[in-house]
């Protein structure tokens, strides 16, 4: 997949910044770019998932869709079933 | 840090590759290291009963996986004195604001449970807790009972 991006003007406020980027050319500016974004993706890949990405992870896929409706319609079942006999006589 | 209250209906579309199930995961995986993720106990009542009724043996030991899974990774909240009184008047309060009548209110006694389950941890712990459903009686729940925190992921 090739993504093209067109991100308009950047104003560039810090001094340091803009001198930096002053005598660079497009090409360099795009790779420092490119640079940047692919250091950021892996800064995201190499977090450790947590306890509950790892969960949803395992459970994710597990059953079909037509399984899940019967666990719905057991649990439905269930709930509509239910009734403490004293309190609701 | 909050603590997010499962019900049923997501813990079962959680468990499905389509698009509700990775909604969900999505969900799940935006959550902070620091939250908690729980079920009720009712809900392990529902899921084991549920996967008593299927047949097909291949999806009955995915379903049992999963039942395992709840239990390794989320905490299960037991019933507690503490959501007596709170059952009571969120009952009534129901009772009241729909006009439903006594033999119709009983099918949502569990829901009211559950509702009630989460104010009380929610006064008790300090800590925001919130009930995850598509189930519609808990967003109807949150305009009678404003101390209820509800939230839908399948939307």
């Amino acid at each position: 997949m090739q993504v093209a991006l067109n991100i308009g003007t950047i104003n560039i406020q810090n001094q340091d910044i803009a001198k930096f980027i002053q005598n660079k050319s497009i090409e360099e500016i795009k790779a420092l770019f490119l640079n940047f974004l692919s250091k950021e993706v892996e800064t995201v890949q190499q977090k450790p998932k947590h306890k509950w990405a790892e969960f949803g992870e395992k459970m994710n896929g597990l059953i079909s869709e037509e399984t899940s409706i019967e666990l719905k319609a057991s649990s439905k079942e269930f709930r509509e079933g239910f009734s403490f006999r004293d309190l609701d006589r | 840090m909050k603590r997010y209250i499962l019900d049923t209906n997501i813990v079962s579309d959680l468990q499905t590759d389509t698009m509700i199930g990775l909604k969900i995961l999505e969900k799940l995986k935006s959550l902070d290291a620091d939250d908690e993720v729980s079920v009720l106990i009712i809900v392990l009542y529902e899921l084991v009963y549920g996967l008593h009724n299927i047949s097909d043996n291949k999806q009955k030991k995915a379903v049992e996986q999963g039942i395992d899974f709840i239990k390794e990774y989320l905490s299960i909240i037991p019933l507690d004195m503490k959501e007596v009184d709170i059952f009571a008047n969120l009952k009534t309060k129901y009772k009241q604001a729909t006009g439903i009548n006594k033999n119709a209110i009983k099918r949502h006694n569990l829901d009211l449970l559950i509702a009630s389950t989460a104010i009380a941890m929610d006064a008790t712990i300090a800590m925001d807790a919130t009930i995850v459903s598509a189930d519609a009686i808990f967003e109807k729940l949150t305009e009678i009972e404003p101390l209820l925190k509800h939230e839908n992921w399948l939307r």
